[in-house]
């Protein structure tokens, strides 16, 4: 009986101290390892959060392949920096999101986050977001490439992105006719 | 609305400061700016055509809808993603100013027309509020057809209030749109309730009404249509309000005459906010608004009630106060030293009677009073108090005594008699648009006197402009009060205001914010936040 407690007790220690650790090791597809705290990680990405519940993390260094070094030191320290803040709803409760609202605005830090981004850095982050199921983090990257879009012609959207006009002249002078009212202050 | 332009103008920017605000904002100047630094590489990739449908619809839809349809000339493959985007049509994005200015006005009405039609829908958002819609009354029913069939999910709809004009029907074509979440309407007349026959919004969880001309009794039937209905939002006049709802959790009304207001069964209901609602449009009047409250079980915030201007009515027990003539004079009122008591219609007539049994509301945790302190108001205010012996914070916003009388003194509050929620509940206790009057620190001396629990305290001063006394006067004039008697080691915060006078207009977004669980605080009461105000040292900081 006693030897059997013992056991169970051992047993019980390391599932404990298993469950403790409070980082998980992601591997990038060039092989860079970086830690990040599982909590940031399971309350920030449902696919994270998938294979934490799940036991599919390697202590190691989980594989994923879809994401370059960069985009994953992004990733990672977005989680960190997001384990860290304190929320902004301290003093005055003006600002107020309402519940059918399905966008909320970038925190301060969020902003200069993306904001520092280089251009490529910016789509590989929103890449990255995507597939590890991050919608905060798909929202404040979103918003960045709204941003950028918004007070702009469409000429300069195409040039700002590098998106190439597939349409005839007719075609587009079609298009603008069907959709004058956009276009009447142009 | 027949106060000529700059009023009408004026009505409506207090009206879409009310309204939920539109999802999409249209910083683009700031965007603009910022989206330089981060400008394209002219060499680089495509790389925004290498994200999937779903991110580019997610990215258009954050747009304001007339950049967003823009995105169609971009290439093909962006048409597709402008029809496939849920619609947010915001008009106000179209203009610098919101109203915007008339030369913009039918830029606005077509550029709205034109999105409502090209899209497919859905539409999930729809905040229409800049065009004067009495002159386009085909228009109007076109729009509300076309946003039924198309399923819009939150709708603000404002008529845009004319100096010289009629009011303007509100075509029933509204009551078709059942896919409604949230819906606020301004500045119509309502279809008369027999329209409503057979409707129902059966998503609608919250319900805005601001200057709408309602036939008495037809709010009450619109709730009733509602099943899920959480917020409901009543800014301008109505006569009478009887609600029933197994859902509301919130019911607000602001800048209105009401005669009656009664919470019949509303199981559900948590928070009940009066803002400026009167019982007469004339001052003089001395006709108040009955505020009965019935089956109202999770009553929890409560306010602003005011003694001057409403009679309060708890689960069929009026509380009142009786002005008796001087002729009057009860033998058992000789401790009273003026003509004034307590009456408790249903019963015994009793000099400083306790409210019991079915007149007290036990789960009224936060509570807030505007009354004036130096008038026969402040003679309620012990009363209000009885009937709710569980407050934990109590917010008084103290409104201005043209005349007042010399009794209120410090004295008049010792007389006044224990009251359980200040002795034993207070946590929190907060008085706004103070002026550093004898009657105002008369009253604040005897909560903190009283109050053994609190904890923090804020003393708001009327904005300075109108008051005449600088900060470092009105802070004297705080240390006047003699802190070696105060009940509690309490936090005191002073704070100035630069609102206009008698405080800043009541926002229905403040109330019926649930994660805010006192919607009255100036600022929110957070421990870690209170360690530079001590009772002992007077701090001041300003908003």
């Amino acid at each position: 009986m006693e030897v059997d407690k013992g056991k169970g007790e051992a047993e019980e220690t390391r599932k404990v101290a298993e469950a403790d650790r409070d980082t998980v090791t992601l591997k990038s597809s060039d092989g860079k390892l970086f830690e990040v705290s599982k909590e940031a990680a399971a309350r920030l990405s449902t696919v994270l959060a998938g294979m934490i519940a799940g036991g599919s993390i390697d202590d190691n260094g989980t594989d994923l392949k879809q994401i370059g070094s960069e985009a994953l030191e992004n990733v990672v320290d977005y989680c960190n920096k997001h384990a860290n803040s304190i929320p902004s709803a301290a003093l005055i409760s003006s600002s107020i999101s309402f519940n059918t609202a399905p966008f909320k605005e970038p925190e301060e830090w969020e902003r200069k986050f993306v904001d520092r981004l280089s251009h490529d850095a910016l789509f590989d982050l929103v890449e990255a977001a995507n597939f590890l199921g991050m919608e905060r983090l798909l929202d404040v990257t979103c918003h960045k490439i709204s941003e950028m879009m918004k007070g702009k012609s469409p000429d300069q959207i195409r040039e700002v992105f590098n998106i190439k006009n597939d349409y005839t002249k007719e075609e587009l002078e079609e298009i603008r006719q069907e959709l004058a009212w956009a276009f009447y202050d142009d | 609305m027949a106060g000529g332009m700059p009023r009408a103008e004026y009505l409506l920017a207090y009206i879409c400061g009310n309204v939920p605000a539109p999802p999409v904002s249209p910083d683009a100047r700031l965007a603009a700016h910022s989206a330089a630094a981060a400008g394209g590489d002219p060499d680089g990739a495509d790389r925004i055509s290498g994200l999937s449908d779903a991110l580019l619809r997610d990215i258009v839809s954050r747009l304001p809808f007339k950049e967003a349809a823009r995105t169609s000339v971009l290439a093909s493959r962006w048409r597709r993603v402008w029809l496939a985007a849920p619609l947010a049509v915001v008009d106000s994005d179209l203009v610098d100013d919101c109203p915007p200015e008339p030369a913009d006005e039918a830029d606005v009405t077509a550029a709205v027309s034109g999105a409502l039609a090209a899209h497919p829908g859905p539409f999930r958002c729809a905040h229409l509020t800049s065009t004067r819609m009495g002159e386009h009354q085909p228009l109007l029913k076109r729009w509300l057809r076309i946003l039924a069939a198309k399923g819009v999910q939150e709708l603000v709809h404002v008529n845009r209030p004319c100096a010289r004009q009629v009011v303007v029907p509100l075509p029933d074509t509204l009551f078709q749109i059942t896919t409604l979440t949230s819906l606020y309407i301004g500045v119509w007349r309502l279809p008369h309730a027999t329209r409503l026959k057979g409707v129902s919004f059966p998503r609608l969880r919250e319900l805005g009404i601001c200057s709408v001309l309602v036939e008495d009794g037809d709010i009450d039937s619109l709730v009733m249509r509602c099943p899920v209905l959480e917020i409901l939002n009543i800014q301008g006049s109505t006569k009478r309000l009887h609600l029933v709802s197994q859902t509301l959790r919130c019911v607000q009304i602001s800048s209105s005459v009401v005669e009656n207001i009664a919470l019949v069964k509303t199981p559900c209901l948590e928070r009940l906010i009066l803002w400026q609602v009167k019982g007469s449009p004339f001052p003089a009047s001395d006709m108040r608004t009955r505020i009965k409250i019935g089956i109202a079980p999770k009553l929890r915030v409560l306010g602003y009630l005011d003694p001057a201007h409403h009679l309060l009515e708890i689960g069929g027990t009026r509380i009142t106060v009786l002005l008796l003539p001087p002729i009057f004079h009860f033998v058992h009122l000789a401790t009273v030293d003026f003509n004034v008591i307590i009456l408790v219609e249903c019963g015994e007539l009793q000099a400083g009677m306790e409210p019991t049994g079915s007149a007290i509301l036990t789960t009224v945790k936060v509570l807030s009073l505007e009354v004036c302190l130096g008038a026969n108001g402040a003679m309620m205010v012990p009363a209000f108090l009885k009937c709710f012996p569980n407050v934990e914070a109590l917010h008084i916003k103290s409104a201005k005594c043209d005349e007042p009388a010399g009794k209120f003194n410090i004295e008049y509050w010792q007389k006044v008699g224990p009251i359980i929620s200040v002795l034993m509940r207070i946590k929190v206790m907060t008085i706004s648009e103070f002026r550093g009057e004898q009657h105002e620190l008369a009253f604040l001396q005897f909560v903190y006197q009283n109050a053994q629990v609190l904890e923090s305290a804020v003393v708001t001063a009327a904005n300075r402009r109108f008051t005449g006394i600088s900060d470092e006067q009105m802070t004297s004039i705080l240390q006047q009060l003699d802190s070696s008697r105060w009940a509690s080691d309490f936090g005191l915060a002073i704070m100035g205001s630069n609102g206009p006078e008698g405080g800043i207009p009541w926002m229905f977004q403040r109330g019926a914010n649930f994660s805010n669980d006192d919607p009255f605080a100036p600022v929110k009461m957070r421990s870690e936040l209170l360690f530079f105000m001590t009772s002992s040292c007077l701090c001041r900081f300003y908003s």
